[in-house]
């Protein structure tokens, strides 16, 4: 009997799932038995800043993949869009509000661009999100003219945005973000699985063909996922601005790997046509893990690249290998 | 009007050379005009017709036409090497630091520096034919891998490679030798290898073959992995190759960069007639397309913009070149 609920379970959460929430308690063990200024509660909300931002570009980022194809731009999209975002408030004096809403709407802009030119052109994704990707790795300094990001700091007018990410009571920061993401990924899974776009996308990426036999308007849709990864990439931008204080132009190219090794962890398909949002949250979960506890067994950033780098090329010969069986 | 043309597309040596050859060669004097007459008034008194210029374009078209021409095998395959620019600055780093920190003769760190960039290669490859990636995604993983190699190994410091004394900088003399661009030779002699590589060996023709149909070439024997394979580790050798020719004409190597130069490097091949999709590729186009890469380079920068500008012109032309490709190849059909 209790065999059989396991059994369920199982089934229910997928063996892949299971396996990487394992993997998540034994890391989690595993630095804090290693060090000791892991077993921290600021620790907690360092793993915290790093996931919002790379769980949202991630959430965004699975569409894309599902569809079979991918969104390099993402990574350099977020920091372009945070800059112009803050360029407008600090120089044109826009509420922040607006500010927000512009940033947003750049990344739905791109991702609108990038689903134009692979649905309807018909060209690789992967060129065409690079493409877009130097495009707005420049954009972001050209036009604000070199000025860095500077969103408003704590205490100051129009910080509330950043107490959406950590809300400080009385000395003691609340990682209120992971409200947000847990509830995006509630939605976004919705989305996914029971709604007309979700499974339209997931059919894009099994089987384009069949679709657009079935007198379905693919390109539509397929935009679609574009525009998805887009507004995400936009809403990393916002989480990017309200955790971290300064935002150098002409960075980010790297962040998308993050996020897209997260997606591929938690289980979607590199082939297209398969992938959960919830795989996708785990995946994350476990980068931001490794990202946080790296350091404090002594391997700094550069160990993390060869690690983020190792990891991608290992899921995704673990996701070949099963599917080729 | 349109007789003439049809007309010089039919001749001998415009087929031999490839009609869109010759309009990349004459965009490079169009460009070299539009640079001499801008320069002077977007930034007012400088002179962009200047010998010092030009060698400096070539200096960057070196190493970028190395990274291109390794790179044309692998989209020849269908497929696409994003690592080759963290590569070749990796292969800087390691080589520089065996000369400077642990005092090695300098033939053997060209040597390492090759060998560096034939190893990522031989890994890149074997992820891409033997366990069949996604190329795209193993090349940027392995972009990753070795930016963080290349820091680790110098301990996150830049390498000078030296330039003074003649016994320990010879190398220089391969990229420029009493102000003479001798570096354009030896990149003309790789990209006639390459080209014989390419169009007259079993390699080159089943590489060609892989990228416009692989599963016939597999259903007829071939054991297609191999080949495959061997495109990556051009792509890597060729970028260790493109790391000598870096540090001779920059001799100073910063770790944690270089990944914008594999786009550039994409841009040359992409520009030159390589198609994105695997199965045509022009060794010849490659070449044309670095000096065309680095001659806007060197406009941008004389007419005074920032690099900000290099990037989106650079993408702005990938994506023009790849769509034309695309749209011409669907028209064809």
């Amino acid at each position: 009997m209790a065999n059989r609920n396991l059994k369920t379970v199982m089934k229910a959460v997928g063996t892949q799932r299971l396996v990487l929430i394992g993997v998540l308690i034994v890391l989690f063990a595993f630095f804090s038995i290693a060090s000791e200024s892991f077993r921290r509660y600021t620790t907690i909300i360092t793993m915290c800043s790093y996931m919002y931002y790379i769980m949202l570009m991630a959430i965004g980022v699975t569409f894309p993949l599902i569809t079979g194809g991918v969104d390099l731009s993402i990574g350099t999209g977020l920091i372009c869009y945070s800059i112009v975002g803050s360029f407008m408030m600090r120089q044109l004096g826009l509420p922040i509000g607006v500010a927000m809403a512009i940033t947003i709407g750049m990344g739905i802009l791109i991702g609108f661009l990038n689903g134009v030119v692979v649905a309807k052109l018909e060209l690789p994704p992967f060129i065409t999100t690079l493409c877009t990707m130097m495009i707005v790795r420049g954009l972001g300094s050209i036009l604000t003219g070199g000025m860095s990001g500077v969103w408003p700091m704590a205490g100051q007018q129009g910080s509330w945005f950043r107490d959406l990410f950590k809300y400080n009571i009385n000395g003691t920061i609340y990682p209120v973000g992971m409200i947000i993401i847990i509830v995006l990924v509630a939605i976004m899974s919705l989305v996914l699985n029971h709604t007309r776009v979700g499974r339209y996308i997931i059919a894009i990426g099994s089987n384009k063909e069949a679709l657009k036999l079935s007198g379905v308007n693919v390109v539509r849709w397929h935009i679609m996922a574009y525009v998805i990864s887009g507004f995400f990439a936009g809403l990393a931008a916002i989480a990017y601005a309200g955790t971290f204080s300064n935002i150098t132009p002409g960075t980010g190219a790297g962040l998308e790997l993050d996020a897209i090794g997260g997606a591929i962890i938690g289980g979607t398909a590199m082939t297209g046509g398969s992938g959960s949002i919830i795989g996708t949250f785990l995946g994350v979960c476990l980068i931001s893990l490794l990202k946080t506890g790296l350091p404090y067994i002594g391997l700094q950033a550069n160990w993390q690249q060869i690690i983020t780098g190792t990891i991608l090329i290992g899921a995704v010969t673990i996701d070949m290998a099963r599917r080729r069986k | 009007m349109k007789q003439a043309l049809l007309k010089f597309k039919n001749l001998r040596f415009v087929k031999t050379i490839g009609f869109n050859r010759i309009v990349l060669i004459l965009i490079i004097f169009l460009m070299y005009g539009l640079f001499t007459i801008l320069t002077p008034i977007l930034h007012n008194g400088t002179n962009f017709v200047n010998y010092n210029r030009v060698m400096s374009a070539l200096n960057y078209a070196y190493f970028i036409g190395f990274l291109g021409l390794g790179v044309t095998f692998v989209i020849a395959t269908g497929g696409i090497d994003f690592s080759i620019g963290a590569v070749m600055f990796c292969s800087a780093l390691i080589s520089g630091y065996c000369l400077t920190k642990f005092n090695m003769p300098l033939w053997l760190c060209l040597f390492v520096s090759i060998a560096v960039g034939a190893l990522f290669g031989s890994v890149g490859g074997y992820f891409v034919a033997y366990r069949h990636l996604p190329s795209f995604i193993t090349s940027m993983a392995l972009m990753q891998v070795a930016k963080g190699i290349g820091s680790i190994f110098t301990k996150t410091q830049s390498v000078t490679w030296p330039s003074n004394s003649p016994a320990t900088s010879w190398y220089r003399d391969m990229v420029k030798w009493n102000n003479l661009p001798t570096g354009f030779i030896i990149l003309c002699a790789v990209a006639a290898v390459c080209a014989i590589v390419l169009y007259k060996t079993t390699a080159g023709r089943y590489m060609l073959c892989l990228g416009s149909n692989k599963e016939a070439v597999r259903l007829s024997g071939v054991d297609t992995r191999k080949w495959e394979m061997l495109a990556y580790i051009l792509s890597g050798t060729l970028a260790g190759v493109a790391a000598i020719f870096y540090v001779g004409a920059y001799t100073t190597v910063q770790p944690g960069l270089g990944d914008t130069f594999n786009n550039e490097a994409i841009a040359a091949c992409v520009m030159g007639g390589t198609s994105m999709v695997g199965g045509s590729a022009s060794i010849l186009g490659t070449v044309i397309g670095a000096i065309i890469v680095a001659l806007m380079q060197e406009g941008i920068l004389a007419m005074g913009f920032t690099i900000s500008y290099q990037y989106v012109l650079t993408g702005l032309i990938v994506l023009g070149a790849v769509t034309a490709d695309i749209m011409s190849r669907r028209r064809r059909n």
